[in-house]
């Protein structure tokens, strides 16, 4: 074997152990806190009106498998997993994977969008600012950009929301028009969803917009004045042919170690914006499953989420591996 | 190459920019401050206003002889996939006087819920109500609904039900007294379904039994008299109708032809498990009541004028007319004029109220905010729709007192005491709290119902130990042996372990109770009692509530309707959080009859003794008793009142310019499961509504 593959074959390992030990932490501290979903279930009965004397908790409890010790109903659960049986959410009544499932193509595509949208301003912004260290346009951007960082999110999308109504009377949290609403699928619904979700994935973009172009700019500051470009500068090559071919490709390495970071925020990053536009992403749905001691749902997010960030985590470092010798040669 | 511009400079630019924005923002909030008042015209003497809504016609000779139907089901019937109106309706269709006009087929109402949680939305709109008996909407007299009439024997022991012949389930099936009768015999008596009896099914300690006489006859046995069973089938309670209890078995009747397919009596009770494991469920009774709630389950025929077409756990829950609803208009159209309702998911109430504000709901009532109402009054004319008030029947707004705290004994034995709770009630200034809170559209009184309740005990009452003395509350402080204080002046616990220190719970929720727990901190250190305010999330309040470890707690307080919803007057109801609250224990002594839990202080077993006695007992026998309770429940401080008759529950709703028929002012409490009261199936859009034909 290889080193090479030797290499691949620990992380994929270590990147096993390490979901593994996450899935048994996220599901004992979802049931650490006193009550279980029983206790909430009854506690939202009894607050829907005084009805609940048909419900008898123990047997409820009993009829749920919650009276089981937490290591059989871990042991049942990860079982049902592996077999692709995510659970059943107790407070929706549906399949987890179901639920999962139909908020997931917004979810994927809000973020993307995001994603997208932060790479296309910030690249440009970013080699820009470089090139032009201390120029009103640089000054300007840098100013914006810690605003950016600076600003919550949530407060942007609660200014978004109050000006886009006020001012041009549109709702932000409606991700399609009424007319599409309930119309089947067609080109026409799909490109009204994706001009509704323009501005969200905007507020979304702007906080790592505005991280990516210091990143960017402060790496291509460190190259610039290296002897390479130099000598390269002085055989006469253009400005901006020089720029683009040589210091910015070695300064976008950190654009890929953050792929570890970015897959779980596809996920999970647009929680407090969309509980804001009332958006029907997985956030939500997630803060919700929390609130109500939803096990099942909220340990199969949890889960997901684990798996990414170590899915990702794996990708950025056999990248990193595949573009720097060093890296390799460590293991 | 590049000019250098001083950052500074640049900075400060962007800055002033920022702040420039900010002030716009802000400047365009002015005139808030009273908001109400500014409106001048309609809103001010909104407790003035009579209460409105369409009537059930009993006079036969107003009855339509012609019937009419929806173009949509005209259509269906042209296709011969329905019968035709006059074989849907039956033969003693309910009719309905609506309240302004007669209104034209068609649209969709836009409505919003929060979750899977929020069935009441609904519960309470598009129900119909599905009880066999219901007040009508000013709460004067109880009438028939689904039942066509109602007796109760001379001596109180029986009700006899008189069922419409020829009423049908939404799908087709006959509806008759099996139904009733297989809801009592499979469902209500089946302890592997309902596993404890229903206060509403008990008198005296025992049973009433169900028994039918022919297909469109019932009766109620009691062994003893009772008389107050006709509200209890009108109210908020475990027969008032299967939207309400069908999801835990209760319910008061239940399709038999749907649901005895789910039932072990009906069918081999191995392949009934083997099914509901296939379906999510633990075992088939779980699977049973899943199926019985309406609001998850599009295939459970129901009686209420819509049903459900996309449940309460999707994205957007909705509900299309239901081609055999009972309801007719004084024209002989059959009921209800919108076709379909629509809710959109939200993920609080904040978005509520931007969607109504913003135009996108037609009618709303829940989850509008009181300190949204300048928000919501404000953008009235520009998004079309008009906004009234319902102010709330009982007392909206106070503190809860567990009767029965037993996690300190020091507290346990003050909370316990009634010249305490008549100090903390004395110590508090009810009309900061209003004017802060309510915009000062509330009652700043003790736990009463609102004046125009037939249980208001009087103006006496209103005001008993619930005028803000603090000099005579440091003096009854002091008179208990709480007069010794520390160096910030704080009243010293009399076990000598340090400062006396309340914990009062404020859920996050539909109203600003942590802001109100910190208006009570203070107002109290006036006293010198020092309080903890514990901001918490509202299942959490109801977990240490049903635990029994609760010292005080914020939310309405009291009872607008005393025989059917005691919950908070006196610890009745352990599985309720409200009742739950006040005193878990005492509750469950007072249900299991002294088998179970502790046996309260006297005072309060007097109470439960005359609640028992005004069941039995004629509507004046019962308004009585009730006003009594009432009067004992002030004087004992057994909850300090702070708030009545505001609006801060469910007491603000808002409607589309073009929807008619719609009540300017409706009776607001949950026995009336209000507005279904004002009967919203009469509800109709007067212009081809935006969202027509969608």
């Amino acid at each position: 074997m290889g080193p090479v593959a030797h290499f691949i074959l620990r992380r994929l390992a270590i990147s096993v152990m390490t979901v593994w030990v996450i899935s048994v932490i996220s599901f004992v501290i979802i049931q650490l806190p006193p009550g279980d979903f029983v206790s909430t279930y009854v506690a939202q009965l009894a607050q829907a009106g005084a009805i609940g004397s048909g419900d008898d908790v123990a047997q409820l409890r009993a009829d749920y498998g919650l009276d089981q010790p937490i290591y059989i109903r871990y042991a049942t659960w990860l079982g049902n997993v592996l077999q692709g049986d995510f659970g059943w959410s107790l407070d929706w009544g549906r399949p987890v994977a179901d639920l999962i499932g139909e908020r997931m193509p917004l979810t994927l595509l809000l973020s993307l969008t995001a994603l997208f949208m932060a790479w296309l301003i910030a690249f440009p912004i970013g080699v820009y600012c470089a090139a032009n260290r201390g120029s009103f346009g640089d000054y300007l951007f840098s100013t914006l950009g810690i605003v950016g960082v600076a600003v919550p999110n949530f407060l942007l999308a609660l200014a978004a929301l109050y000006v886009g109504f006020r001012y041009f009377n549109v709702d932000l949290g409606q991700i399609q028009s009424p007319h599409y609403a309930e119309a089947p699928s067609s080109i026409g619904k799909g490109l009204d969803l994706f001009a509704h979700i323009l501005i969200p994935a905007f507020i979304l973009a702007v906080a790592s917009t505005a991280r990516l172009v210091r990143i960017l700019r402060a790496n291509l500051l460190d190259e610039l004045d290296k002897p390479y470009v130099v000598t390269a500068r002085a055989k006469g090559m253009r400005e901006l042919h020089l720029i683009l071919k040589y210091p910015t490709r070695v300064a976008l390495n950190p654009f890929v170690s953050t792929i570890g970071v970015v897959l779980p925020q596809l996920v999970s990053g647009s929680v407090i914006v969309s509980l804001v536009l009332s958006l029907p992403t997985v956030g939500p749905l997630l803060l919700r499953a929390l609130q109500a001691q939803d096990m099942f749902l909220a340990s199969t997010i949890l889960l997901v989420l684990a798996t990414l960030t170590v899915l990702g985590t794996l990708i950025s470092d056999l990248l990193l591996a595949w573009l720097d010798p060093r890296i390799r040669l460590q293991t | 190459m590049t000019s250098r511009i001083d950052r500074r400079a640049v900075m400060i630019g962007v800055g002033a920019a920022g702040v420039g924005v900010a002030a716009l923002l802000y400047s365009s909030d002015d005139g808030d401050g009273d908001a109400i008042a500014a409106t001048g015209e309609s809103l001010r003497d909104f407790r003035a206003r009579a209460t409105e809504g369409g009537r059930v016609i009993l006079d036969r000779a107003r009855y339509p002889t012609h019937f009419r139907e929806a173009p949509m089901l005209a259509e269906r019937v042209r296709q011969g996939q329905l019968p035709p109106v006059t074989g849907r309706i039956g033969d003693d269709p309910i009719v309905v006087e609506p309240l302004h006009e007669i209104g034209r087929y068609g649209g969709t109402l836009r409505r919003a819920f929060v979750g899977p949680g929020d069935s009441q939305g609904m519960t309470r709109f598009a129900a119909g109500p599905d009880s066999f008996l219901h007040w009508d909407h000013d709460w004067r007299r109880l009438r028939p609904n689904l039942a066509r009439d109602f007796t109760i024997s001379r001596d109180g022991r029986v009700l006899t039900l008189f069922l419409r012949r020829g009423m049908r389930w939404s799908d087709g099936a006959p509806f008759t007294a099996d139904d009733i009768m297989f809801w009592y015999e499979d469902m209500y008596l089946n302890r592997r379904i309902v596993t404890a009896p229903s206060a509403a099914l008990r008198i005296g300690g025992e049973d009433v039994v169900i028994r039918k006489l022919d297909d469109f006859t019932v009766q109620y046995v009691s062994p003893r008299p009772y008389r107050a069973l006709g509200e209890m089938l009108a109210g908020y309670t475990d027969i008032g109708g299967p939207s309400v209890g069908g999801r835990s078995g209760m319910g008061g009747y239940a399709p038999k032809h749907y649901l005895s397919h789910f039932h072990a009596k009906y069918a081999e009770e191995a392949e009934l498990s083997r099914r509901a494991r296939a379906a999510g469920f633990a075992n088939w009774s779980i699977h049973l009541k899943n199926r019985n709630d309406w609001t998850l389950n599009p295939e459970l025929p129901v009686l209420s004028p819509w049903r459900v077409v996309s449940p309460i756990n999707r994205q957007t829950f909705s509900f299309e007319r239901n081609p055999y609803s009972v309801w007719v208009d004084t024209a002989g159209n059959q009921l209800p004029y919108v076709d379909r309702i629509s809710h959109v998911l939200c993920s609080g109430p904040d978005a509520v109220n931007f969607k109504a504000v913003a135009g996108e709901l037609d009618f709303q009532e829940r989850h509008l905010y009181i300190s949204k109402l300048p928000f919501l009054l404000r953008n009235r004319e520009r998004s079309g729709y008009d906004v009234y008030l319902d102010p709330f029947e009982g007392a909206d707004l106070g503190v809860r007192i567990n009767l029965d705290y037993r996690d300190d004994a020091e507290i346990g034995a003050l909370l316990s005491d009634r010249r305490f709770r008549r100090a903390l009630s004395l110590g508090l200034d009810r009309d900061q709290i209003n004017e802060t809170f309510m915009l000062g559209t509330g009652l700043p009184t003790a736990a009463v119902p609102s004046p125009e309740n037939k249980y208001y005990p009087g103006d006496a009452w209103a005001r008993r130990w619930a005028v803000f003395d603090p000099a005579e509350s440091n003096r009854m402080l002091d008179g208990l042996g709480l007069a010794e204080r520390d160096a910030q002046s704080f009243r010293q616990r009399r076990d000598g372990s340090g400062r006396l220190r309340l914990v009062c719970q404020a859920a996050v929720g539909h109203f600003d109770y942590p802001g109100v727990g910190e208006m009570l901190r203070d107002q109290w250190r006036g006293i010198g009692v020092d309080l903890d305010v514990q901001i918490v999330e509202n299942t959490l309040v109801a977990q240490r509530a049903l635990a029994g470890s609760i010292q005080l707690a914020l939310g309405y307080a009291g009872s607008d309707d005393p025989i059917t919803a005691p919950d908070l007057l006196f610890p009745s109801t352990p599985s309720s959080v409200v009742g739950a609250t006040i005193g878990v224990e005492f509750a469950r002594w007072f249900q299991t009859n002294g088998a179970a839990g502790r046996r309260p202080p006297d005072e309060i077993v007097a109470m439960m003794e005359l609640w028992r006695e005004a069941r039995e007992q004629t509507e004046s026998g019962r308004i009585r008793i009730g006003r009594e309770l009432i009067a004992r429940h002030i004087d004992e401080v057994l909850s300090i009142g702070l708030i009545s008759g505001g609006l801060a529950f469910y007491g603000i709703h808002i409607a589309n310019k073009n929807l008619t028929n719609v009540p300017r002012r409706f009776r607001n409490s949950p026995s009336l499961r209000s507005p279904v009261n004002c009967l919203p199936l009469t509800f109709a859009y007067r212009a081809p509504s935006a969202t027509e034909g969608s």
